[in-house]
């Protein structure tokens, strides 16, 4: 069901980027615009923020985009992703990548999917073990586990 | 004479044995995702930009190019079968494919449309082996200044693609920009916008942020709106179902043809692409039709026109790419990230400095069209099976592909944290009405916009007015700035006209 983003979202995200330019703006002014008769390291940064400073304030007041509206479940399941894409990032430093996938794929499956815990559990598990196998072991990426190199003797 | 041989040297480096099974594990996955929901081209072909890094460039183009359109064909099958389509560029098949489905001529729709999308890609493989040496006598007259300006009609052009307001395409051109030039300056050395953080001294890699703007960002979009999965009403059961009769050609071979022209030529417009050809090439079948009443109700000629018409438009859509250097769509934005990433610049010069990247291309696409067809009539059974896979496991596995996708770029877990924070970026952005592609495809031209544009004002001693002093540049600036002025002045006329009686 399609209907209009709050104002004030919209809006906040205009300024926010309006916000981002400005920033730029002043930084690259810093690293200089022009030496020895040619562009410094500044000037195109300094024209893109311009642009986007400009650009973003105007777009504050343009009429709302149309959207579908959020309800309780589909910020439910965003809370679970949320979760999970922190453990995606954190698990495998902390505990390793084959634990830490699982525990992010269980969070998201069980969490934002409502799976039961145990489909949850089984597919997170065979998930995570799978993916080691192939991108670590067959394909080489080398995918952080401290507990897989103790096994390997790394 | 040149083309001939251009497709000689094509044909022998599409053909080699590496070459052929990427361009089959291309096709085959492209057709997979365009069956699947919520994940598109660009988000597939961004995460398997870290693979592509240690191919040779030609390889890595074929495969991806592959993926490309095998999603295109792969998205008709959802059109046909669920009326969903799997891709933007088969939203018209839905129209009279579903209903020749509900007729219990499922088979008939997949068929032609698979048929269709094959001589669409043959008849385009040979107007781009036309098309490409002309644009190739052109490069000898692109340098640095000429090839600025270029960017900035290719970047006007992005900004004409997106499907929200132009002002916040703009707004998300500049972002691009400025994203573009995180990391060390490639003149002085000095670094920008790093904040210490040694990871960004290199700049953000196109492959993280494309996984994130498209992959996580297209999983927040699922997780937030999420649709019921549809029933499949029909699945064809054997072969012979799907094979057209007389009847179905005779009615289909024109709008086929007239689908392959108008596709080529729409395709290499940056900005039309596939799913304006695709609206094209329906409305034209429904203008020559001796009775259009039947449109809507189950015609073949509305599911084989459109079919032919994107395969086309997706194919032909490599011309500006490769031969201007200008993506003329978000899935040549990230395409052409993985050539800059393997050291290739493309551009007027590539037609003749690399002529195994571009013909190898152009001819991969005859075989690729060929494992197409021979991968979806016998297996079109195979892919419909994917339609059952359901969202809830589907979203969480593609997060994971994300993931590794992002930190196997560097092999750092810091490019996974920025894919996760540009897809909630570009999640925000997408609620907001801010379209990620111009911003994307900016990113991915600011390099080249900032080496040109300081080459130009050195070689104009720091004066801009030697942009006036080349017609083929000012040439191109006056057409990006017509271009950037044209929806203002008919915004203008179109009132006028309301105001007066």
């Amino acid at each position: 069901m399609a209907e209009q983003v709050s104002g004030r979202a919209h809006q906040v995200t205009s300024l926010i980027l309006c916000v981002i330019g400005f920033a730029g703006a002043l930084a690259s002014w810093r690293m200089g615009l022009w030496n020895s008769g040619s562009p410094d390291a500044g000037l195109l940064p300094f024209v893109a923020s311009l642009l986007l400073t400009g650009l973003a304030g105007s777009a504050i007041f343009l009429s709302p985009p149309e959207t579908v509206s959020v309800d309780f479940n589909a910020w439910r399941r965003l809370t679970g992703y949320a979760v999970a894409m922190l453990l995606f990032c954190i698990g495998p430093l902390l505990v390793g990548c084959l634990t830490g996938f699982a525990a992010a794929l269980f969070i998201a499956m069980s969490v934002s999917e409502n799976l039961s815990l145990r489909t949850a559990l089984l597919w997170s598990m065979c998930m995570s073990v799978g993916s080691v196998l192939i991108f670590r072991l067959l394909l080489g990426v080398p995918l952080p586990d401290p507990f897989i190199d103790r096994l390997l003797g790394l | 004479m040149e083309s001939m041989q251009g497709i000689l040297i094509g044909l022998s480096s599409a053909a080699s044995p590496t070459n052929l099974l990427f361009c089959f594990i291309g096709v085959a996955l492209g057709t997979a995702v365009g069956v699947l929901p919520g994940l598109g081209p660009t988000a597939t072909i961004s995460l398997l930009l870290p693979i592509t890094f240690k191919m040779e460039p030609a390889t890595a183009v074929i495969m991806l190019a592959g993926i490309y359109y095998g999603a295109m064909y792969g998205g008709s099958i959802t059109s046909i079968l669920i009326r969903v389509p799997g891709e933007a560029a088969s939203v018209i098949t839905c129209i009279d494919g579903y209903e020749m489905a509900r007729q219990g001529r499922a088979g008939k729709a997949l068929g032609i449309s698979a048929f269709a999308s094959f001589i669409a890609g043959i008849i385009s493989v040979f107007g781009m082996a036309l098309v490409g040496p002309l644009l190739a006598s052109a490069s000898y007259h692109f340098g640095p200044v000429e090839i600025s300006a270029l960017v900035v009609l290719g970047l006007i052009m992005v900004v004409m693609i997106s499907s929200q307001s132009s002002l916040r395409a703009l707004a998300m051109v500049a972002l691009g920009l400025l994203l573009s030039t995180v990391g060390q300056d490639f003149v002085t050395g000095g670094e920008r916008f790093t904040f210490g953080i040694d990871t960004l001294i290199d700049g953000l890699g196109v492959a993280v942020l494309a996984i994130g703007l498209f992959g996580i960002s297209e999983i927040l979009v699922l997780a937030a709106e999420r649709k019921e999965q549809r029933t499949i009403i029909a699945s064809p059961t054997n072969m012979r179902e799907l094979l057209p009769d007389r009847n179905d050609w005779r009615a289909a071979t024109g709008p086929i043809l007239r689908g392959s022209i108008l596709g080529f030529f729409l395709g290499l417009l940056p900005g039309a692409g596939a799913l304006v050809a695709s609206f094209a090439s329906y409305v034209l079948e429904k203008k020559v039709a001796i009775d259009p009443s039947r449109f809507g109700k189950g015609a073949i000629e509305g599911v084989a026109g459109p079919e032919a018409a994107n395969n086309a438009a997706a194919q032909s859509a490599f011309i500006p790419l490769l031969s201007l250097g200008i993506p003329p769509n978000a899935v040549m934005g990230v395409v052409l990230g993985a050539l800059m990433i393997q050291g290739v610049a493309p551009g007027p010069k590539l037609v003749t400095d690399r002529p195994d990247i571009f013909w190898g291309v152009i001819a991969s696409m005859l075989f690729g069209n060929l494992i197409l067809i021979i991968l979806n009539v016998p297996l079109v059974r195979v892919f419909v099976s994917l339609l059952r896979m359901p969202t809830s496991l589907l979203a969480p596995i593609i997060l994971l592909f994300c993931t590794i996708g992002a930190y196997s770029a560097n092999n750092s877990m810091v490019d996974v944290a920025i894919a996760m924070g540009c897809g909630v970026i570009g999640y925000g952005l997408r609620r907001n009405g801010f379209d990620p592609v111009p911003l994307l495809i900016a990113f991915v031209l600011g390099g080249i916009l900032e080496k040109t544009v300081r080459q130009a004002l050195l070689i104009g001693y720091g004066s801009p007015s030697i942009y006036l002093n080349r017609p083929i540049a000012l040439g191109l600036l006056l057409a990006a700035g017509a271009m950037l002025c044209f929806p203002l002045v008919r915004k203008a006329i179109n009132r006028r006209l309301s105001i007066s009686p």
